[in-house]
């Protein structure tokens, strides 16, 4: 037996062993490393202005925010990406600030609307290398005691050149709630029942 | 001077193959019959870690281009993803908005409970449903303060494409041994952490189920449509039909105690989702109703059920 072809075997054994040696699948998850996330209030702000003037359309009418509760199902997080596992304690707050940084939105008078929040979330695609930041609401417009009407409102980002630092992760779900502030701007005059959706 | 530079390239492959062995696949565990009749009770958790549906979208290999096209077309690749992504969420919108508020998950623990109350053989608690994702601390957790025999950890998750053809619904299965008789029996001994691992496992396999909308059927919009059309009851009925599929086929695949390497590749199948199509790479095919029910290389099952022969159900809201 020449010296190639015990090095070849060699191989082949290394390969066969190796096959043995490790496990591959769904519940790799080692421990989550918590990563706090903070927003910034300044920033909603800065860019719903931004955004007031880039829509045309100013909201018909005023709109008081009554309530914003949380409806997500009940979690640990906001999301895991690798080993790190984001939380923002008191999510409501950040939609809160996000909706009344709004023009023609605010905490004392006009059409009393309510907020629920549905979903806020952070993930990443692994294959595509894209990591994704959404939220969901659901508000209900009360225009009078019998008269109410619902809609669901989103926003999110997806960003491609991305690193898992409380920072970037934090930017990331501010501009999800950017985009849904003009997801709720877009929608004024539906949530002011002065037309159609 | 051969044979040196024969030695050479058979070392590169020797380094090769030893850092390829890291991410083999452990073989898969099946359930012994033996220890398949000790089971004793088992519990089972439910694992639904998504708020909402997934958007599932054909995404291109950054890895792949680079190694193609090198720096410039990673960046290319990147981009069209990141759009791509940004178009999934968009057209998800109308898919998650009519799935709002539809209690999913409820509905699946239930389905499960149905399914494996009524197989023979198994002695299983009502599924408890966690909505928290689990890390290996938690999954240990969750072994360890098990009361009953075994347990049955699944992890669930539910997608639609991004242009709306399929609607997916797939679960992954781990069943642990927790009593000492039966890890004794099985030989699967819990003597360290991290406990949750396949080594450790009397049984694991990943089963999906697919509703499709032929390919040929219309446009996107249309498609999305027919999903939608009556309170999405076409949706959900896939959402429910796949997780009831999924369970069915999960405790058949539990009585099934042969090793994927004992099985043979047959015939490529006839792919239902196109007309014409054929599936390889297939070792076995069945059918339950009318779905059809394949499995891959690796011990990996896949329902397949048309739209149009979804069974009627009630749903409820």
């Amino acid at each position: 037996m020449n010296s190639k072809r015990v090095v070849r075997i060699v191989s082949l054994g290394f390969l066969v062993l190796g096959s043995f040696g490790c496990q591959w699948g769904p519940y790799t998850a080692r421990s989550y490393d918590d990563v706090l996330l903070t927003l910034s209030q300044a920033r909603l702000v800065t860019e719903a202005q931004r955004i007031a003037s880039s829509v045309s359309a100013q909201p018909p009418c005023e709109l008081q925010l009554v309530d914003v509760v949380d409806q997500k199902p009940s979690r640990n997080g906001i999301g895991e990406i690798g080993r790190r596992r984001y939380q923002l304690p008191d999510p409501t707050f950040w939609v809160e600030e996000a909706v009344l940084a709004l023009p023609g939105i605010n905490r004392n008078r006009g059409v009393p609307f309510s907020v629920e929040l549905l979903a806020l979330s952070i993930r990443a695609d692994v294959v595509a290398n894209v990591r994704i930041a959404s939220v969901a609401i659901r508000a209900t417009v009360q225009r009078d005691r019998e008269n109410s009407s619902v809609s669901i409102h989103r926003g999110s980002d997806s960003e491609n050149n991305w690193t898992s630092s409380r920072q970037d992760a934090s930017l990331s779900i501010e501009n999800a709630l950017i985009d849904l502030q003009r997801s709720l701007l877009e929608a004024g005059p539906v949530l002011c029942g002065v037309a159609a959706n | 001077m051969n044979v040196f530079r024969g030695a050479k390239y058979s070392l590169i492959t020797a380094i090769v193959a030893l850092m390829a062995s890291g991410c083999t696949p452990y073989m898969r565990p099946v359930l012994q019959d033996e220890v398949g009749r000790a089971l004793g009770t088992t519990e089972v958790t439910l694992i639904v870690e998504q708020e909402e549906i997934d958007i599932a979208y054909f995404s291109l290999s950054a890895g792949k281009s680079w190694l193609l096209f090198g720096p410039i077309g990673a960046v290319v690749v990147s981009e069209v993803n990141e759009e791509r992504a940004k178009q999934a969420e968009l057209r998800g919108e109308p898919v998650r908005d009519a799935l709002t508020p539809f209690p999913f998950e409820g509905q699946f623990v239930t389905a499960l409970n149905q399914t494996l109350a009524s197989a023979g053989g198994f002695s299983v608690g009502t599924p408890r449903l966690l909505l928290e994702a689990q890390d290996q601390s938690g999954f240990d957790a969750l072994v360890l303060k098990t009361a009953g025999d075994s347990h049955l950890i699944i992890r669930a998750r539910y997608a639609i494409d991004s242009d709306y053809r399929t609607v997916a619904v797939s679960l992954f299965a781990r069943l642990m041994p927790v009593s000492e008789a039966l890890q004794d029996l099985s030989g699967r001994h819990l003597d360290q952490a991290p406990y949750f691992k396949r080594w450790n496992a009397l049984y694991e396999n990943e089963i999906r189920h697919i509703t499709y909308l032929r390919v040929e059927d219309d446009k996107p919009e249309d498609r999305l449509a027919r999903w939608l059309a009556d309170d999405a009851e076409l949706l959900k009925r896939a959402l429910l039909t796949g997780a009831q599929r999924a369970a069915d086929v999960l405790v058949r695949d539990m009585s099934d105690p042969r090793r994927d390497r004992d099985r043979e590749l047959i015939s490529p199948v006839p792919d239902p989702t196109r007309e014409g199509g054929a599936i390889y790479d297939v070792t076995e095919s069945y059918r339950i109703g009318s779905t059809t029910i394949i499995r891959g290389m690796g011990g990996e099952l896949t329902g397949l059920t048309s739209a149009r022969e979804l069974p009627a159900m009630a749903i409820s809201q």
